[in-house]
């Protein structure tokens, strides 16, 4: 608990008055979604008192007659580190460094004084933290298998500089590194992680408050995956968020969540997390009809134990009968990997992570995992 | 005039005084309705998807996860929903010490947590009144928990 207090306190400092404010996400009745900044909301009468608004002042725009909703986003911050899985491969001294990137690229904002600044900035050392390049790139790896909402980033290599193309320190400790922001710009990242992050909010919070008090894990779980797939469309592939959970939870100019199968192991890997049901992203290959193609499902842990689940493929083809199948529904690896391969790319290079954890002995049994 | 159109027209006169108005309020996803005119502001926690509606008279709805907005007849004020009146603060705002009177004398603990939902201190008794140092709070709002009230106090 101190320890994190003093990260926090160091990594306050660090950003200055740039720290991540409170976000509240406003769906109105024409359908479009504001997102509005600022941990307190007030409302204010027209000149005639008769009508209100969101805000200090009365504006027509935000009447609460135009309004259909207001709820609050996820705060940005990580969620409970049990639930990542790749943070539990690294020693204690890469895990500390891991929480501190985590919250710093969760955390940020831009820099006033700084705006067409390019990179996130990163400092260990004033964290008084050390870790080396290596261990940077393994930490950086692991991180965005672990985290699904690190869309604020164009590329998990850090740099050396805030602007020139220079690698950190390859030995020694790193000190103070930068990620390059998406779209390579700080301040436009942030305005579009913001937007986007609402949009999210709206989608995925429609399934999780579906889940009831007094569920268990399991069909909190079948409840996810259910409503999850019920929502998605397997396609979307001409566009960059496809495989990430802007797709899975922002619709197109058609209105379709249209997502390739990164998308429904991400979007899976979020609700899950939401949930606080450990969920691991997994990339490998899979052999439905040879030859095998890449690909990504997840492993969850239900009541303490793992099983394998493939949300693609129990997404069942345009024109089927049924909504939502459970051809690869928590599976143990006796079931599951005669079609899938964790952890190898097509063309035999090593992907994910090095090794993945057991599986329950039984794949879990469907009719336990109904739910009223 | 005929007395049966006398009586009409004072049945008449005393159902229009009867009548209620409508007001907007805010519809939490509990269903409880808050008159938009008697609410301070909205606070979002900075833990978990939620916020708390903060009233002008100190009372606090906690725990929202989603709101619509609607108009209703509302003969009161404050939160429509049935609460007990049993926990009492003063002065507020304070300086250095609340005094907080309970109705029932019975072992509870008290949270003080700032609007943002982190908690600040905790503290027991089993008295029907209880004192809380707060002259080392910053100077804001902080919301006084115990069993399910929740009173804002303004710390000055």
């Amino acid at each position: 608990m101190k320890s994190f207090a003093l990260t926090t306190a160091i990594l306050l400092l660090f950003l200055g008055t740039a720290e991540a404010k409170a976000q509240f996400v406003v769906k109105k009745a024409d359908g479009s979604i504001v997102s509005i900044e600022g941990s307190e909301i007030s409302f204010a009468p027209d000149a005639d008192g008769v009508k209100w608004s969101i805000g200090d002042e009365y504006v027509e725009d935000n009447d609460l007659d135009n309004i259909l909703f207001i709820r609050p986003i996820l705060p940005k911050r990580p969620f409970d580190s049990s639930l990542y899985y790749g943070r539990s491969l690294l020693d204690e001294n890469e895990q500390k460094a891991y929480d501190f990137m985590l919250a710093a690229f969760l955390g940020f904002a831009p820099d006033p004084d700084n705006p067409n600044a390019k990179r996130i900035a990163v400092n260990f050392t004033e964290a008084g933290i050390d870790i080396t390049y290596e261990q940077l790139l393994t930490i950086g790896k692991y991180m965005q298998y672990d985290e699904p909402r690190l869309l604020m980033l164009q590329s998990i290599v850090p740099k050396g500089d805030a602007t020139q193309m220079v690698s950190p320190p390859k030995t020694g400790p790193v000190g103070t590194v930068y990620y390059d922001a998406r779209f390579f710009n700080v301040n436009t990242a942030y305005t579009i992680q913001t937007l986007n992050s609402a949009k999210i909010e709206v989608a995925a919070s429609e399934i999780l408050d579906k889940i009831e008090p007094d569920m268990n894990e399991a069909q909190k779980f079948r409840l996810i995956h259910d409503e999850f797939i019920k929502l998605v469309s397997y396609g979307g592939m001409s566009t960059g968020n496809s495989g990430t959970i802007e797709g899975a939870f922002i619709p197109n100019s058609l209105g379709v969540y249209a997502i390739v199968c990164q998308g429904y192991a991400k979007g899976l890997q979020y609700l899950c997390l939401r949930a606080g049901i450990p969920a691991i992203y997994v990339t490998g290959t899979a052999n439905y009809n040879p030859p095998p193609v890449d690909h990504a499902w997840n492993m969850v842990k239900i009541d303490g134990e793992w099983y394998n689940v493939d949300a693609t493929n129990d997404d069942p083809p345009t024109g089927a009968t049924v909504q939502v199948r459970y051809e690869d529904f928590l599976q143990c690896n006796d079931d599951f990997l005669h079609d899938h391969t964790p952890g190898v790319t097509t063309a035999g290079t090593a992907d994910s992570f090095p090794a993945f954890p057991e599986t329950a002995s039984q794949s879990y049994p469907l009719e336990e995992t109904e739910y009223p | 005039m005929p007395k049966f159109l006398i009586a009409a027209l004072l049945f008449f006169a005393g159902t229009l005084c009867m009548a209620e108005e409508t007001y907007y309020c805010l519809i939490t996803d509990k269903d409880v309705k808050i008159a938009i005119a008697d609410i301070d502001f909205l606070i979002a926690s900075d833990s978990e998807p939620v916020f708390n509606a903060v009233l002008k008279n100190g009372e606090v709805c906690e725990n929202i996860r989603k709101a619509s907005f609607g108009k209703e007849s509302y003969q009161g004020s404050g939160i429509t929903e049935s609460r007990s009146a049993n926990v009492s603060i003063f002065p507020n705002p304070v300086k250095q010490t609340l005094h907080i009177t309970c109705t029932e004398s019975k072992k509870r603990s008290f949270e003080i947590y700032s609007t943002n939902g982190s908690l600040l201190r905790k503290a027991e008794s089993d008295g029907n009144t209880t004192t809380l140092y707060v002259g080392d709070l910053p100077e804001g709002k902080y919301l006084l928990r115990t069993e399910s009230t929740s009173l804002m106090f303004i710390k000055n």
